[in-house]
């Protein structure tokens, strides 16, 4: 089947301008192409693939197509980095590449997504590449079982568009920051502790977040104290993976080297200019 | 003159939320954070009018400065 007949094909089935799951997979077994392929082909076709009929309010066809055409790097894949990689999937990206050199293990069910007792003992970027493609077939994970260095970064970026930091250190988020100014990506930080949580995003020529987590190094970070419960992940990787979503429409002038914090004790939002 | 302390997160626990301070001209937020006995190893961020600052800022009266901990988990 060439591309025109895949059209047709998807054409013919479709129901008010959607494409049903069923479609697609019938029109994988008819051409042999990917979920992907044929999402792609449908949303060129000006089709909208069934599962986001609840993103066409604010979505357009055009965006949620420019979702699968891109590629998000999750740098931890513990509390932040499940849940922004479950979310990211939804929302329909195409390509999550996930890093962490961990294993899932028991103080980890307290908040992290793919944490269950199946998964314990298992490295977390394993897992994610598993269960990512059940919730949306259409995203491909690559995973990567490796602590995240600068020197690794270079070449685990290649091809990302919007870098999000998941990880749980300064001196480690100091590097990605630096990694992400070489390569002109866009960071989207994000922090957890108790009650508390912060997001803030570092434009792609900006090292005013690396300047920040530099200045933090060596200071106790209160994690260590008062812990991280569930709601806080839950929270802290939905505005994150919203950040990204405008960062990659072009939609979030203006959020660019902001700090966001978040009390849930106190229910209150400062935000600030780095 | 006159100075707005917003303190964040763990900070509070023994202090304020929030409090305005009388001081002397010429100040810094390290003399600030040493008047109300916070360590430089407990503030990892400082806003002062919402923007942020380095420690050897000068205050002026009417500023306004926020004070976050380290917060790094994930």
């Amino acid at each position: 089947m060439d591309k025109k007949e895949i059209m047709f094909f998807l054409l013919a089935r479709a129901k008010d301008g959607l494409i049903s799951l069923c479609d697609i997979y019938d029109c994988m077994k008819e051409t042999g192409l990917s979920f992907y392929d044929i999402e792609e082909c449908a949303m060129e076709s000006g089709l909208l693939p069934q599962r986001y009929e609840r993103n066409r309010g604010i979505l357009s066809i055009s965006e949620q197509l420019k979702l699968l055409r891109s590629s998000v790097a999750i740098v931890g894949c513990g509390g932040l980095g499940g849940r922004v990689s479950e979310l990211l999937a939804r929302i329909g990206i195409g390509l999550l590449v996930c890093i962490d050199h961990d294993y899932f293990v028991e103080q980890n069910l307290n908040r992290q997504f793919f944490c269950n007792i199946h998964t314990l003992g298992r490295p977390k970027a394993i897992v994610l590449a598993e269960e990512i493609p059940k919730i949306n077939p259409a995203s491909r994970v690559i995973p990567k079982i490796e602590p995240f260095s600068i020197d690794s970064g270079t070449e685990i970026f290649s091809g990302v568009d919007v870098v999000i930091d998941a990880l749980d250190s300064f001196k480690t988020r100091s590097e990605l920051a630096a990694s992400c100014y070489i390569l002109r990506l866009p960071l989207v930080h994000g922090a957890i502790a108790g009650w508390f949580g912060q997001v803030g995003i570092q434009a792609e020529n900006s090292i005013k977040f690396l300047k920040l987590f530099l200045s933090a190094q060596g200071k106790k970070e209160i994690q260590h104290d008062i812990g991280t419960p569930s709601f806080m992940p839950a929270v802290i990787s939905a505005v994150q993976v919203a950040e990204t979503v405008k960062i990659l429409l072009k939609r979030n002038i203006g959020d660019f080297d902001k700090l966001f914090f978040v009390d849930l004790l106190s229910l209150s939002l400062e935000s600030g200019n780095i | 003159m006159k100075i707005t302390v917003k303190l964040f997160a763990t900070l509070r626990t023994g202090r304020f939320d929030e409090k305005v301070i009388q001081f002397s001209n010429n100040i810094t937020i390290s003399d600030t954070l040493k008047e109300i006995g916070i360590t430089s190893q407990e503030a990892a961020i400082i806003f002062v009018n919402g923007r942020h600052a380095e420690f050897d800022q000068v205050l002026y009266d009417g500023d306004i400065v926020s004070i976050f901990p380290p917060i790094g988990g994930g």
